[in-house]
């Protein structure tokens, strides 16, 4: 990579994208710099609205907790760390602020399924996702690994938006790649729901009271 | 299964395959980085790489800065490569590699189907992946509106094929 100074106007334009990152998610995108430096701005700018697309679509047709799973699994089976906690940490939040309810898998526990074989978390994740709640997801899950690890071919709608996910959180790992070894405890939720930081202090706080209760449960 | 850390073999006259196996070092990386190198000056632009890193159980950082370094004379020779790996963290890993190398024509995979096609093609990383957006796009924005009128467009076109089947 060509790691010098970017041109004035990419700067100016790095600022203008982490103020605005900023006010919508409460942190300033930290890969700002590094999509600029590897697309350009007009490329960056181009597929990032495919992006908020794609989001929509998975909103959509699976709800909002669910669309965030997808995505954080799509950048989970690419080995993006940053993008696989932050969005499972979003769909976590969804699903907490709107059922009261932790989701199946701690965001926190993605560094240790993502050294393992493909199989065996394929299986820990149909495991976690378990039951009549996640039925839907859980199918859909399965297929976006088979999708991603070219067993199958999409065959319906459902099959390309979820390999449209895949492919554009490709793009997207591209530069986030970058944060390969960051603590998955520093990773932010990548949407406005982590400005809710009452929301995100009980998430927490549900977290570690479950985490606890297993403990005793094991002995 | 080989106990060697790496081990090189000419797969087919322009393949080089490569084996990576166990916990590899900055030392290891340096005597594969010797081996190779030379090897791939003679095959030249037609020259084609296939990192199997499904043996591979730890590469630290330094480890990872020598591949960075051996991709950029992968790259300088123009040569493709292709990373298999069947655990997400070494896929991540070969996606690090092929970024910070700055080398186009890099991807990781899962499996040897998709990399072989990778290595027959001509298209550079981003390049496959934004093509594949671009194409996506079009004829289902269109149809965007309605989740519904696409399944239905789906379930016309199986039972069209089923018709032709049964025809």
């Amino acid at each position: 990579m060509n790691e010098g100074r970017l041109p004035l106007r990419h700067r100016v334009f790095v600022w203008l994208w982490r103020r605005t990152t900023s006010l919508m998610v409460g942190f300033p995108d930290r890969f700002a710099e590094e999509f600029v430096r590897t697309y350009g701005v007009g490329e960056f700018v181009r597929w990032s609205k495919k992006v908020f697309e794609i989001l929509q679509r998975l909103e959509k047709r699976f709800g909002p907790a669910e669309a965030q799973m997808l995505i954080a699994l799509a950048a989970f089976w690419g080995g993006c760390r940053w993008c696989a906690v932050g969005h499972m940490f979003t769909g976590n939040l969804e699903l907490f602020d709107r059922e009261g309810e932790l989701g199946p898998l701690d965001e926190r526990q993605i560094p240790r399924l993502q050294v393992m074989k493909d199989a065996e978390a394929l299986e820990q994740l149909m495991a976690l996702y378990d039951g009549t709640r996640w039925s839907e997801l859980n199918g859909a899950i399965r297929r976006q690994y088979e999708l991603r690890s070219g067993q199958h071919e999409p065959e319906n709608a459902d099959d390309l938006l979820v390999e449209e996910t895949n492919v554009m959180w490709e793009w997207v790992n591209e530069c986030t790649i970058t944060a390969i070894d960051i603590d998955p405890e520093v990773v932010p939720p990548q949407s406005a729901i982590g400005k809710k930081h009452e929301l995100c202090r009980r998430y927490r706080r549900a977290r570690e009271s479950s985490a606890a209760a297993d403990e005793i449960e094991a002995g | 299964m080989s106990e060697r850390p790496f081990f090189v073999e000419l797969v087919a006259p322009y393949r080089l395959q490569v084996q990576l196996s166990g916990e590899i070092d900055e030392n290891v990386v340096r005597r594969l980085t010797e081996d190779l190198v030379p090897q791939l000056r003679t095959l030249g632009d037609r020259g084609e790489i296939l990192f199997d890193l499904c043996e591979l159980r730890a590469c630290p950082t330094s480890a990872r800065a020598g591949l960075i370094e051996l991709q950029r004379a992968v790259a300088k020779v123009g040569a493709r490569t292709a990373f298999i790996a069947n655990r997400p963290r070494f896929r991540g890993i070969a996606l690090y590699v092929a970024h910070k190398s700055g080398d186009p024509n890099a991807r990781a995979f899962h499996q040897h189907t998709q990399a072989r096609a990778w290595l027959r093609s001509d298209e550079g990383r981003v390049e496959a992946l934004t093509s594949f957006l671009g194409r996506a796009k079009l004829p289902r924005l269109r149809r965007r509106s309605s989740q519904s009128q696409k399944l239905r467009a789906v379930g016309a076109s199986h039972h069209e094929s089923s018709e032709e089947e049964a025809g």
